[in-house]
């Protein structure tokens, strides 16, 4: 029986979830997505990625599966699922507006 | 989810894959890329820890917890798996007997058609019987069955060809198989207008021809007459009235003598299959006119005695075992509860006990769910562990009682412990985890309880009202088991009139075709006369047509016997059955009966000579008052019946029994004639000698005379437990609930009490240390147990009386509501109580005030 977490796991969650609405990707790739996109302000723990995915893959919010890659090595691809994205739209709206209220309030302070 | 090797399997290779993507892509040594990526192990577990259930670890993590817990405290988990294991035994077992006779379909195609029907008349016994020419006018004119059929009782047939044996016979109507739904298995089934064919059982197919296919056709020689197998019946064949049956013949009714009710008259029994959308209410209104124009032919003042019934096959079937079922299965409920409500009290005992662990559990961040489910998990693993040792029991308690053969509950021979058993174990071993788990689990942890200021339970009446409930149940199930012993005693005190001892009999017939004429049947019995006499160790034998204290015997009819001269009574009613015995001169001497008044046959009598004067008759002292009002009847003359000639009664001897668990019959004796031809008479001899000898001396005499006769040998005392058969084990088996219920009940009433006391050690301590004197305390404590052992009393006392319409049946002439037994089994069952809440009371009696208050 699985169980939904109620809130997203952090930011973590977030990014890859974000990393994977760009399109499926493998667990290396998807650090490397992260870190091109981010300018190289953002990047993984390599050590907490894999457990996260799993955690992402047991909520069915993203569903891996083993393919072949691009230059013939057998890799574990993970995709955003429906629920995977309507979680993130969801996540994306409280994010900005947190982020518009912390915003606020440091203007405020200045 | 996947299995746990396959799992790791993937999330190695993901993190291996992972690790050589790095080396390749930052172009570093594959060692580097490893140390990057941090304690692979520890990552790999975490992955791993996302695909296990929470609730199954949590499971894992209680099952765990329980077992250490049991496992620590031997004595209170011997106490409770051995309480669930009887419970849930006892009841398995019970429940495997009652199941065939209750709940288990039947082995008929739509059972819920099946109709028995016919007329019942006093002077049929109970039996519910159709003539065979209203058999044959209902089947033509009736439109509410898709099938009617019939057949005549199961008879002993014998068959007389090498290896002779006694076998059970059927004649049954052509369409018999089809209205229940079965097909021969192999061959096919009987027809009309056929004659000397027969199916055979699926039993005797394979035991007397080994299963051969090409046993079609071949012939059998039946009562002398050869008949040729026409098909074989199927395994699970069973007729309605459940008794065994090796052979089935053709009904073969002489349709127009049977119609015209003239000559000889067919009793049969009869069953139908409705038509769909037909119901059984419906049927039987459709049959009324049809049964009213049948009374036509009963005699006028018999009328009013004879009903049409109809009953659903299964109501009908079980209705003589219904109630001792229902017993059974009430008792062993009763004592599955009071198992339950012991299992229950210790549980909460010990939940008590851990109070103050539970309390730092919830103190450190365990929800109130997880306590719960923690509990019922331990509950559960508890009554689990119970329930498969009680299966074991159970098949040990079944074994037991099929052993002690009853006559009284059909199929118990072959009950076993199947999957319909199985899923009722499952059920209730479930239920009781949940029962037993449930009221210790709800009582609420608290944090308070950890500073000491509150330490009784929340839930201080649910102990209490669960002792009173044991007792109830065990004082009701004490009583009605000692009613059932009262009640089995005097069936075994009822005088037989008959000695039992050193009497063996056998039956012996002469159905084979070499003796179709009446002289060679005199010849031979003549001829066996001759050599019984003979034989050592004969003190007195006789022949006779019928023997008691059960069997078939001759009837009359009371109505129609008269006496001095007098014309027939006409008042109506049929005044009940009398037996009759064709009996020999010896017979009396050798059945032990006395001899009240009078005189016994003649051997002049016996060999009917001096035609002139009236045959001599010997009345049972009951039928000589009843129809003299005096046993004082000696030199009186009787008519038995319209077609019996004038006959003087020569003497009156005692009554014998001769009917069952019912009240004897009235009974008179004629002299068994020396040229009767009869095909089939009891040879009954009293020895000195052993009867197990005198048997092998019969058996010998015999079979030189004739080796193709089946013999089978009885001694009275034999014939006569077989009365008490099921009332014996009626009484064993609720003998041993209501023990089990009283020990339950007992162990339930001390763990309570023990527990308060230890509840109340403080108070009692400071009681103590102010001066209360050893006494009072005693009183303090056993007060409680009084008056729980009162309320549970009087409740059982309830209880039995709600059950007593039921219980009534199954007793022998004793009043069900009787003072003295139940005064003595309240206050047996209130003594034990008491005694088993004298020890924990006295141990408090003697505790140590000083102690007592250092105790925590």
């Amino acid at each position: 029986m699985p169980r939904k977490p109620d809130h997203l796991q952090g930011s973590l969650d977030l990014i890859l979830l974000k990393a994977l609405e760009h399109g499926p990707n493998h667990g290396f790739g998807i650090t490397l997505h992260i870190e091109s996109v981010s300018g190289g302000l953002l990047s993984v723990e390599e050590g907490s990625l894999y457990p996260a995915l799993h955690r992402l893959e047991r909520g069915q919010l993203i569903a891996g599966e083993w393919k072949v890659t691009g230059n013939q090595r057998r890799a574990r691809v993970y995709q955003i699922t429906a629920g995977g994205k309507k979680r993130l739209a969801e996540a994306a709206e409280s994010w900005k507006s947190v982020n518009k209220g912390i915003a606020r309030m440091f203007r405020y302070a200045q | 989810m996947k299995r746990d090797d396959d799992l790791d399997r993937d999330l190695r290779e993901e993190i291996e894959t992972h690790l050589r993507m790095r080396a390749e892509h930052s172009a570093i040594g594959e060692q580097r890329a490893r140390k990057q990526f941090g304690n692979k192990t520890q990552i790999q577990e975490e992955m791993r820890s996302m695909h296990i259930s929470p609730y199954l670890d949590e499971l894992m993590q209680d099952l765990r917890y329980a077992s250490r817990r049991a496992l620590r405290m031997p004595g209170f988990t011997f106490a409770i798996l051995a309480a669930i294991a009887v419970g849930i035994g006892a009841s398995s077992a019970v429940f495997s007997v009652v199941d065939r006779i209750l709940f288990r379909p039947l082995p008929y195609a739509h059972e819920e058609q099946l109709v028995w029907l016919g007329m019942t008349a006093p002077i049929a016994g109970g039996e519910d019987f159709l003539l065979g020419g209203d058999y044959l006018d209902w089947k033509d004119q009736q439109q509410v069955f898709s099938h009617f059929t019939a057949s005549q009782g199961v008879e002993a047939c014998d068959v007389t060809e090498d290896n002779p044996v006694r076998l059970r016979c059927m004649a049954a109507a052509t369409d018999y198989l089809e209205t229940f739904g079965y097909a021969p298995v192999i061959g096919r089934n009987l027809q009309r207008g056929e004659d000397q064919h027969v199916l055979i059982s699926h039993a005797l197919w394979q035991a007397r021809y080994n299963g051969r296919r090409d046993v079609l056709n071949e012939t059998i020689q039946l009562n002398g007459k050869p008949w040729r197998i026409a098909g074989v019946l199927p395994a699970d064949f069973e007729i309605p009235s459940l008794a065994r049956v090796d052979l089935v013949t053709p009904l073969g009714l002489d349709e127009t003598s049977e119609r015209a009710r003239t000559g000889r008259v067919s009793f049969l029994k009869a069953w139908a299959r409705l038509k769909p959308g037909v119901s059984l209410r419906q049927a039987d209104a459709a049959l009324q006119p049809l049964f009213r124009q049948s009374l036509k032919y009963v005699p006028p003042s018999f009328v009013k005695e004879v009903k049409l019934v109809t009953y659903s096959l299964r109501e009908r079937q079980a209705r003589n075992s219904r109630i001792i079922s229902l017993t059974l299965l009430a008792a062993v409920l009763a004592v599955l509860l009071i198992a339950c409500a012991n299992v229950t009290n210790l549980l909460l005992a010990r939940a008590a006990a851990s109070e103050r662990e539970a309390a730092i559990r919830a103190a450190i961040g365990a929800s109130r769910a997880r306590l719960v489910r923690q509990t019922l998990t331990e509950s559960l693993l508890l009554t689990f562990t119970g329930g498969v040792l009680g299966l074991l029991l159970g098949n040990a308690f079944l074994k037991i009682a099929a052993s002690l053969a009853p006559a009284g509950i059909p199929r118990l021979q072959n009950a076993t412990l199947d999957a319909r058993v199985l899923a009722f174990t499952l059920a209730i071993t479930l239920l009781c985890g949940l029962l037993c788990g449930v009221i210790p689990s709800l009582r609420t942890a608290s944090v308070q309880a950890l500073t000491g200021a509150r330490s009784t339970s929340v839930h201080s009446w649910t102990r209490p009202a669960l002792v009173t409930v044991q007792i109830a149940l065990a004082s009701a199930l004490l009583y009605s088991a000692s009613l059932l012993s009262e009640s089995l005693w005097k069936l075994q005190e009822t005088p037989l009139g008959i000695a039992t001892n050193n009497l063996i009999s056998t039956s012996v017939s002469l159905r084979d075709a070499r003796y179709a004429q009446t002289p060679l049947r005199d010849d031979f019995w003549n001829r066996l006369d001759d050599q019984i006499a003979r034989l050592p160790g004969v003190t007195s034998y006789a022949f006779s047509d019928s023997l008691p204290p059960s069997g078939r015997a001759a009837t009359r009819i009371f109505a129609r016997m008269r006496i001095d001269g007098k014309p027939e009574d006409v008042r109506g009613g049929t005044g009940g059955m009398v037996l009759w015995r064709s009996v020999t001169p010896a017979y009396f001497k050798t059945m032990g009966i006395a001899l009240r008044q009078g005189r016994v046959f003649t051997t002049a009598e016996d060999a009917k000579i001096g035609p002139q004067q009236p045959p001599a008759l010997v009345l049972s002292e009951r039928l000589a008052r009843k129809l003299f009002g005096t046993p004082d009847a000696a030199g009186r003359l009787v008519k038995p019946g319209p077609d019996a000639p004038w006959s003087s009664v020569v003497g009156v001897v005692g009554d014998a029994k001769n009917n069952g668990f019912e009240p004897d019959d009235p009974e008179f004796y004629a002299p068994l004639s020396r040229q009767s031809g009869r095909a089939n008479l009891i040879l009954a001899v009293r020895t000195s000698a052993n009867p197990a000898l005198m048997r092998d001396l019969m058996r010998n005499a015999i079979t030189a005379l004739d080796s193709h006769i089946p013999l089978t040998f009885e001694t009275m005392e034999q014939r006569t437990s077989q009365l008490t058969e099921g009332p014996r084990f009626n009484t064993a088996v609720l003998g041993f609930f209501s023990l089990a219920g009283l020990l339950l009940g007992a162990t339930g009433i001390y763990s309570v009490v023990s527990f308060l006391v230890s509840q109340r050690t403080k108070e009692i301590g400071i009681r103590l240390a102010l001066g209360a004197s050893a006494q009072s305390i005693r009183q303090l404590i056993l007060r409680n147990a009084i008056v729980w052992t009162l309320a549970g009393c009087g409740a059982g006392t309830g209880l039995v009386a709600l059950g007593l319409p039921y219980l009534k049946n199954l007793l022998y002439q004793t009043p069900p509501t009787r003072p003295w037994t139940a005064g003595a089994v309240l206050a047996g069952m209130a003594a034990v109580a008491i005694l088993a809440s004298l020890v924990p009371a006295i141990r408090a009696a003697r505790l140590d005030p000083i102690q007592t208050l250092r105790h925590d």
